[in-house]
């Protein structure tokens, strides 16, 4: 099995030939928590280009929010977002879970935030376990909370998975209480502005603050500057996490996976179920460019995830993501069920519910992902 | 942290506690020593209480991922199905899809009782169907 996160060239999990680097003690003699002392470090991370989720750059996402310093604002990891095939994170979390903590410290620092959240799913108890134990060693060695020097806290939050807490508005209305039916964290969150990245930037953050920094920023195309750990599954023979440099080609990414270079036939999907499906031989000469005028333009609902499929199975991928976005539907219209209901019943909808339609971007990003292969 | 947050803490430890332990929950008791509002506590507790129904050790939940499907688990789906219409009652066990269980890169794989198991070695499979 191919798995990047264990190679020595690891930028985000760089302490993967150490035993035990998931306890704080080992992780801190081997440099861990360091890059918190060096001030060069925040200002490297926060002049980096590197994008996120949103296809921006980091310190534009950051800025953003133009708040006088005293205003308080807050920062969250969103591993609550439910994407099938996305298992490199986990791996990630499990593996090195002070990551995603240190990555988290140096985030709140460059935006001047005082709480951190981390929101995980409620159904994967051993994920919970781990960030648990995680903070609480941190807590302990005084790395954040009232006894640390610097006043920032950290809440593990476990909602139940869903695909719309992928949105940002979604999720943050919903912890705020303005989502009827789902779970709110009013109290916790203070009606203050919030940060929202994926855990994998995070780590991205301790890659760009530490010494291997420079390389790691050096590293990618203009366009898409840095390192991006990737999921690669679907009908490959090896489903694996890869680190690659952005405009990285996307043959070279599933070689090796083992998709051979002559393969021409089949499908790839891109950015994970909402995402879009493309013929393999229209795409397999592009280059894995991430902004918004890039090939793949993950801008909307970015999942770091590619799945390749071979004209046969991609029919069964295709019923796996109709059963995927039908269970996951809100259920405020038929719109995105309408794969699984049949669209007779949906069309029968149509009138009293297109209002409701219209204003659903998951019922708008279903319809473009149903494009792709035949059933 | 507000007082109201505090309580609110307490009242989630003590929910997961009862989680854990299987014990039944006294809702309104646990309302009125935190001073809480039972039908906020209440909504809560019901929006959760169908995530967390253990799966015994013979259930069996299988991914119907998209890795998981273009690696056979429809196959084996139905052969689950399969042999469990051809037992009686007694011994049937309970077989139901799930999403994804984030093992992609084992795929197919299923979760029977609360292990994991992976398309690496089928004997699990083999095992269930021989019953």
């Amino acid at each position: 099995m191919v798995d990047t996160l264990a190679t020595k060239s690891s930028y985000y999990h760089p302490l993967h030939q150490i035993d035990s680097a998931h306890f704080i003690d080992v992780y801190m003699k081997h440099g861990g928590y360091s890059t918190l002392s060096d001030d060069k470090s925040i200002e490297r991370v926060s002049a980096s280009r590197f994008l996120n989720r949103n296809g921006i750059s980091l310190n534009s996402y950051w800025s953003r929010m133009a708040l006088p310093p005293t205003k308080p604002r807050s920062i969250l990891a969103n591993l609550a977002s439910y994407e099938p095939g996305l298992f490199a994170t986990r791996r990630l979390i499990q593996r090195n879970p002070h990551g995603l903590i240190e990555g988290m410290l140096i985030a709140a620092r460059a935006t001047g935030s005082d709480q951190g959240f981390i929101v995980s799913p409620l159904e994967d108890h051993i994920l919970a376990q781990s960030i648990d134990r995680a903070l609480a060693e941190a807590e302990k060695e005084n790395q954040w909370g009232n006894t640390s020097e610097w006043s920032f806290n950290l809440k593990h939050i476990r909602l139940p998975k869903s695909i719309l807490y992928d949105q940002d508005s979604f999720l943050l209305a919903s912890l705020s209480g303005a989502r009827p039916g789902y779970p709110n964290r009013k109290e916790f969150l203070c009606a203050s502005p919030v940060h929202i990245h994926r855990a994998e930037e995070f780590y991205a953050l301790v890659a760009m603050a530490s010494s291997a920094g420079e390389e790691f920023l050096r590293s990618g195309s203009l366009q898409t500057p840095g390192v991006y750990l990737l999921t690669v599954s679907g009908e490959v023979p090896t489903s694996t996490t890869i680190e690659v440099p952005g405009g990285t080609p996307l043959s070279e990414i599933m070689q090796i996976a083992g998709v051979k270079a002559s393969v021409s036939s089949g499908w790839l999907r891109w950015g994970g179920v909402l995402g879009s499906w493309q013929r393999w031989s229209e795409i397999k000469d592009k280059r894995l460019e991430l902004a918004a005028n890039g090939s793949l333009r993950l801008k909307t609902f970015q999942y770091p995830l590619l799945e390749w499929f071979g004209d046969e199975s991609a029919a069964a991928a295709k019923r796996a993501m109709s059963y995927f976005v039908g269970d996951q539907s809100c259920g405020a219209c038929l719109g995105c069920s309408r794969s699984t209901t049949g669209l007779s019943k949906w069309t029968r909808f149509e009138k009293t519910s297109f209002l409701a339609l219209s204003k659903c971007s998951l019922f708008a990003r279903a319809c473009e992902a149903s494009e792709g292969p035949a059933w | 942290m507000s007082q109201s947050e505090v309580q609110w803490w307490n009242f989630l430890k003590e929910w997961a506690v009862s989680l854990d332990s299987q014990q039944a929950l006294d809702i309104d008791l646990l309302c009125k020593k935190y001073d809480l509002d039972p039908g906020q506590a209440r909504e809560f507790v019901d929006y959760f209480s169908e995530d967390h129904h253990n799966l015994k050790p013979n259930d069996l939940e299988v991914c119907m991922g998209a890795s998981c499907r273009a690696k056979g688990s429809e196959q084996i789906w139905s052969q689950l199905v399969k042999a469990n219409n051809g037992r009686v009652p007694e011994s049937q066990i309970l077989i139901r899809p799930t999403l994804c269980l984030s093992e992609c890169d084992r795929a197919p794989c299923a979760r029977e009782g609360q292990k994991i198991r992976t398309g690496e070695n089928l004997a699990w499979l083999n095992r269930i169907l021989r019953v």
